[in-house]
């Protein structure tokens, strides 16, 4: 369900209308009425109504009525692109429009827009002078009202009204809407050429329909605001869009700002969500940045120590080998005396040494014992300078054992 | 006049062939640039890929200064053993020939501990490094366990030292009592005099 608020100006008074479209169907919900006099001028009157509607709240504000010197014209145009058209337009309305386009402002409506048969663009144009549109969004600024745009009554006619004739004494007393002729294009007619216009006028308000809960001839007098309202139920937000010329540009300060709150609020969320990534990333950087700084610092100071390693080692290199070399020439120099002190508290007491051959760090001994060793020999490997790498016993006849043992000093 | 102009805008005309070469070079220096800016991402914005990565290759390297370090610390190890052990090498200051010192000294130490020397064979000189040589002499003495331990003791606490290269203690026979033959090469280490090498400064002399 959509709302619409539809206000009408005319030269005496200002009408209000709020409907309700949903699904088609229309249902009416307020009206208001203010007169326009020299003590209560159009912009407070508008203000009023606008007040009184409580237009504000409405998903569509639209303005319709007379304005001085407005009127419209149809023509046939070419199938163009729509810029294209607007230019094309431009070119041709000098032809239409006695004065010229100088100080005239204009927009058009293309009726058989999707009718993709049709051989020519029917094109309805409304003009007014530049001087009176600027009256007329100047009373509207002055009201402090909010517009979405202004739709000329005769604009609006199609396709409600498609093959009536249509008078609008309220917009213009002066002319009205023929129904389309042969050429299939209405006209602007002198009212003074219609034997009866009243009828004219009621015959198209029983045509146009109206929402079942309003009454007759307040819908009679709000003939205007609900062509209105039908026209903008159906084509209002694609009118809405400007720059192509279909619609007449009103000031920024008139389009209303709906949802105000909200966008300000999505704007401040987008815009802390962004400042909030920023700080993120930013964080992420440096934290990883640092890191990366510090392993770098790192990586540099054990290259250069490894450096100064490797050179040592490199200036160093025949250096050690000649070292390595007279180490290893260098047997233990008080060996035999020490592995001898190591061994005796260590062996039998009734243990001789028959044999001791030490060839570098490899030393052999053959010992005798009066008796079986048995576990005395368990503490000879017990020393980290000495590795046993043989010990064995051997049974004599007379009772006696060779006990035989082959150490490694380490150096 | 407007001829004139004419002419002076088509003197402006850049030639296509060096339109070219401006474009050539536009690309080169974008294309150093795009290089340059590619080569320096990882720094500026690094990812936990590099420096994973580069943790990986500082582990590396810690790993390798470890090793490196392990070798330059055995290095001076070895050193500082060999200096210490140079204090019981050899030095011919006294100008006393080693082999005639080492026969002396030999034939001293045994005299002083009682043992008596069956046997002493030529003194056999050997270079290892350059600068630091051995002498070395198959000996063979007697003496009971007393005399030959006091013989052992002396030959190592002698200065210059006496190392054994090998040594054989055996009883001298099956009814001999403690008298115990020890035979052997005897070695000593030290300098002759000739040119010093690279572990001069590391010599105790």
């Amino acid at each position: 369900m959509r709302s619409y608020g539809i206000i009408e100006t005319g030269a005496e008074h200002v009408l209000g209308l709020r409907l309700r479209c949903g699904a088609g169907k229309w249902s009416f919900e307020h009206f208001a009425a203010a007169d326009v006099s020299s003590e209560s001028p159009l912009s407070e009157a508008l203000g009023k109504v606008y007040a009184e509607l409580e237009a504000g709240r409405c998903d569509f504000i639209a303005m319709t009525g007379s304005l001085a010197g407005a009127g419209c014209f149809e023509l046939y145009m070419p199938h163009l692109k729509l810029p294209e058209l607007a230019a094309a337009l431009e070119f041709e309305l000098p032809r239409y429009l006695p004065g010229g386009t100088d100080g005239v402002l204009w927009c058009y409506r293309v009726l058989n827009f999707t009718d993709k048969t049709a051989a020519k663009f029917r094109v309805r144009v409304f003009f007014v002078r530049q001087a009176e549109w600027e009256r007329f969004t100047g009373e509207l600024e002055r009201s402090g009202i909010k517009t979405d745009g202004f739709v000329y009554p005769f604009m609006a006619v199609d396709p409600e009204l498609a093959e009536v004739p249509v008078y609008m004494p309220e917009t213009d007393a002066n002319f009205y809407w023929s129904a389309p002729g042969h050429d299939g294009l209405r006209q602007m007619e002198p009212v003074s050429s219609c034997a009866d216009p009243a009828a004219l006028s009621a015959a198209a308000s029983m045509a146009l329909g109206y929402p079942a809960d309003m009454e007759p001839e307040l819908a009679k007098r709000c003939f205007a605001g609900l062509l209105a309202a039908k026209y903008v139920s159906i084509n209002g937000n694609h009118d809405r869009r400007r720059g192509d010329r279909r619609q007449l540009p009103l000031p920024v300060s008139l389009y209303p700002q709906r949802c105000r709150m909200l966008k300000r609020l999505t704007i401040a969320s987008g815009m802390a969500a962004l400042v909030s990534l920023g700080l993120w990333l930013g964080n992420e950087w440096r934290d990883l940045h640092g890191r990366y700084s510090v392993v770098q610092q790192e990586i540099a100071a054990v290259k250069d120590q490894l450096d100064k390693e490797k050179n040592f080692l490199r200036q160093n290199a025949t250096k050690s080998k000649s070292v390595s070399k007279v180490l290893a020439s260098v047997p233990s120099r008080n060996g035999v005396l020490q592995l001898l002190c190591y061994l005796a508290p260590r062996l039998p007491k009734d243990i001789a040494m028959s044999s001791y051959n030490m060839q570098g760090n490899r030393v052999q001994l053959t010992m005798k014992c009066a008796s079986d060793p048995e576990n005395a020999l368990a503490q000879v490997g017990d020393s980290a300078r000495y590795t046993v790498e043989n010990l064995r016993k051997n049974r004599n006849h007379d009772g006696s054992y060779y006990i035989y043992l082959v150490l490694t000093i380490n150096d | 006049m407007i001829k004139r102009i004419k002419l002076k805008v088509k003197k402006l005309k850049i030639p296509r062939s060096v339109g070219y070469l401006i474009l050539c070079g536009f690309l080169i220096l974008a294309g150093i640039g795009v290089w340059l800016g590619v080569d320096c991402w990882d720094e500026v914005f690094p990812t936990e890929e590099t420096l994973t990565e580069q943790q990986h290759l500082l582990k590396k390297m810690r790993q390798e200064l470890e090793f490196e370090t392990q070798k330059r610390r055995a290095l001076e190890s070895d050193l500082t053993r060999l200096h210490g052990e140079s204090a019981y090498f050899y030095f011919s200051g006294d100008n006393r020939r080693a082999d005639v010192f080492m026969r002396q000294k030999l034939e001293e130490i045994a005299k002083h501990a009682g043992v008596v020397v069956k046997s002493l064979s030529d003194i056999r000189k050997q270079s290892i490094v350059k600068g630091i040589c051995s002498w070395e002499a198959d000996v063979m003495v007697e003496g009971d366990l007393k005399q030959t331990a006091a013989f052992l003791l002396e030959l190592s606490a002698s200065r210059p030292a006496f190392y054994w290269q090998q040594c054989n203690l055996r009883p001298a026979g099956p009814n001999t009592g403690d008298v115990l033959v020890s035979n052997g090469t005897l070695k000593l280490l030290g300098s002759d005099g000739g040119e010093p090498g690279e572990l001069a400064e590391v010599l105790k002399q």
